[in-house]
């Protein structure tokens, strides 16, 4: 079997701005409040009633001359088989080499243990209850946890280390789709394989399209199709 | 007169140990309760810690080179500071490397480094070098200390080279960042080694003038010559290094980008022009060219200790504040950062003044020791 080369595409004029892509991710990836793996750059510009506005979804590029690989020094983010950049939570040291050289800003650093909020042994009201007491009904530690997480990085991060989008490769590991496309409720965004000329992806990227900074030679993997300028 | 010393080095003493304590538990602190005290964030991944290892980590290589170049090269006239460079160096190296441990996330990891290293990574090259130079001091310094001349000789010519490398590496996790115009391209490697030259020789010619003047009522010629020689070699590189942000200004004129906006008009132009620029180059470059004592020597050195400093939280806090789309954000150091950086400072001073107690660091060195015995051997001569 040969290896594939996973790239994505995000169609800007389906795009509504909605951040459901951002907020799903959570919910799969189980990151905490303030750990972003999908997040937006938002422009806005022009003096009234000249306005614009424009909303990009971003994640990790999954570049294919990824700096933050390079950067690392002790290899714990790679470039997998797929031509995804993955991080390996077992070892990385922290040093923050790949956070500061990332030209996209997408990588988070876990300051504290996440999820400290569910250990809390206060209610914000009387009638309710802790989130403590919740964390111990539910057997897992949040709530929402995701245990799907688990099938080959750390289900929930832990202090110390950084963290990224994966492209969700455990679900691509089994034929499916991230977790934020699927989601999408205008059907923007597409992860393909470019080393399968039948794939779908082939088609989408014969509109216009660009990458972002792709004057960095980062060649990164995340392709914007159809922009409205 | 010496009782009076006595009574105010105890109290010096007595100080440093207390900032030494707060360091300590500024470190204990960031170990139990991790990097929640610092004022690092997920746009400015690297905080004042690495500032001061930069800073401190240059000083070393920087005293370290003017030892073992004024062997290499036999500038006789330093000879005898080589014994107290090398020491200092490790004495500034040590508590460095202590600083920048506190910043990994997982500290306890550190063995990764051997089993799974990444050589493309800078940051690996620094690692690796920064150990190898390590264990090359000590052994020059065991060298100069057992006075065996064939080892110590040798030892010389590769932590020059250890030096160099290991300066320029450091420039280099910088250098390869090509989205940060404050940070990238070659020259920031080269400014580096310049300027862990410069702070080097403001860190030594600090400590040997404090050294002799709390030892003795006058400084000893020899000593007041080895700085004036200091300051003059100083006052070249100054000069080298205005030249450098002459070019970096104008380089970045021409693209001006966020990042030249912040130094050259913005948020860090203070810093930029009156720390970095006027306070650590220009005061003292003026300084030591009208008037050449060794006193003068000293303020200068101590000026431009500060502005080195400056130079370099402009560069690494500096270079991260611009985001990746153009937004400018900023970043405040926290109590825990300060109280690791100066208890490293205070670590620096106790252990540089126990080598002068017990390590007979003014010895004179091999060159010296053969000169003297030509003369004995050759009374005449004298
Ligand atoms: S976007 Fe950043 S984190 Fe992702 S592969 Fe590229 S450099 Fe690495
Ligand atoms: S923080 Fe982790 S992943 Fe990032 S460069 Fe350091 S060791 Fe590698
Ligand atoms: S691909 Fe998965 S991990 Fe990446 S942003 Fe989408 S949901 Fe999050």
């Amino acid at each position: 079997m040969t290896n594939k080369n996973y790239a994505m595409t995000i169609d800007l004029q389906s795009c509504i701005g909605c951040s459901s892509c951002a907020v799903v991710c959570k919910n799969e990836n189980n990151t905490d409040t303030g750990m972003n793996w999908m997040h937006f750059i938002k422009n806005e510009s022009g003096t009234f009633p000249n306005v614009s506005y424009e909303y990009i979804p971003a994640l990790c590029n999954h570049c294919d001359n990824a700096p933050c690989v390079k950067a690392c020094p002790v290899t714990a983010m790679y470039k997998d088989e797929n031509g995804l950049t993955l991080h390996d939570a077992d070892k990385c040291i922290g040093c923050k080499a790949c956070m500061a050289s990332c030209p996209y800003g997408v990588i988070s650093y876990n300051k504290k243990d996440p999820h400290d909020y569910w250990s809390q042994q206060e209610s914000w009201s009387e009638l309710s209850a802790t989130p403590a007491e919740v964390q111990e009904k539910s057997g897992a530690k949040l709530p929402y946890y995701n245990p799907e997480r688990d099938y080959n990085y750390e289900a929930i991060r832990y202090r110390g280390i950084v963290e990224k989008c994966q492209l969700c490769d455990h679900r691509l590991a089994r034929d499916e789709q991230p977790y934020c496309v699927t989601r999408c409720p205008s059907e923007a965004m597409y992860v393909g394989d470019l080393n399968d000329p039948d794939d779908k992806i082939h088609q989408i990227l014969s509109d216009d399209h660009k990458t972002l900074k792709d004057e960095l030679g980062t060649k990164p993997k995340v392709f914007y199709v159809r922009n409205f300028k | 007169m010496a009782m009076k010393w006595q009574g105010k080095s105890l109290v010096g003493l007595a100080i440093l140990l207390i900032i030494i304590a707060a360091g300590l538990f500024g470190m204990g602190n960031t170990l139990i309760q991790g990097q929640v005290l610092f004022g690092s964030t997920e746009l400015i991944p690297w905080n004042l810690l690495i500032v001061a290892y930069v800073f401190l980590a240059l000083m070393a290589s920087g005293m370290c080179m003017i030892a073992s170049a004024s062997h290499v090269l036999g500038f006789k006239q330093f000879d005898f500071l080589g014994k107290r460079a090398i020491f200092l160096a490790l004495a500034v190296l040590i508590p460095g490397l202590l600083v920048l441990s506190m910043d990994l996330g997982r500290l306890d990891r550190a063995l990764n480094f051997i089993t799974s290293p990444n050589l493309q990574a800078p940051m690996w090259w620094m690692g690796a070098t920064y150990g190898v130079y390590v264990v090359l001091l000590l052994v020059e310094f065991i060298a100069m200390h057992t006075k065996n001349e064939k080892i110590m000789h040798y030892a010389s010519y590769f932590t020059l080279a250890g030096a160099v490398a290991a300066t320029s590496i450091l420039g280099g996790i910088f250098a390869i960042v090509v989205q940060r115009p404050l940070w990238y391209g070659g020259a920031t490697s080269v400014f580096f080694v310049l300027s862990a030259v410069i702070t080097g020789i403001a860190c030594l010619t600090i400590f040997t003038y404090f050294t002799f003047k709390f030892s003795s009522e006058k400084l000893p010629l020899k000593v007041d010559n080895a700085i004036k020689g200091l300051s003059k070699l100083m006052a070249i590189l100054l000069a080298v290094a205005l030249g450098f942000n002459a070019w970096r200004l104008i380089t970045m004129f021409y693209t001006a980008t966020p990042d030249f906006a912040l130094i050259f008009n913005g948020e860090y132009a203070v810093l930029y022009w009156g720390g970095a620029l006027a306070l650590g180059l220009i005061i003292p470059l003026l300084m030591i060219m009208f008037k050449r004592s060794s006193g003068m020597a000293v303020v200068a050195s101590i000026l431009v200790l500060s502005g080195m400093f400056f130079d370099k939280y402009v560069t690494v806090i500096g270079g991260q504040l611009v985001q990746p789309y153009g937004e400018v954000t900023s970043y405040s150091s926290t109590i825990t950062e300060w109280l690791i950086f100066v208890g490293a400072i205070a670590g620096t001073i106790v252990i540089y003044s126990v080598g002068v107690k017990l390590l007979k660091l003014d010895e004179s060195t091999h060159m010296e020791a053969e000169q003297d015995k030509k003369k004995k051997l050759r009374p005449s001569a004298v």
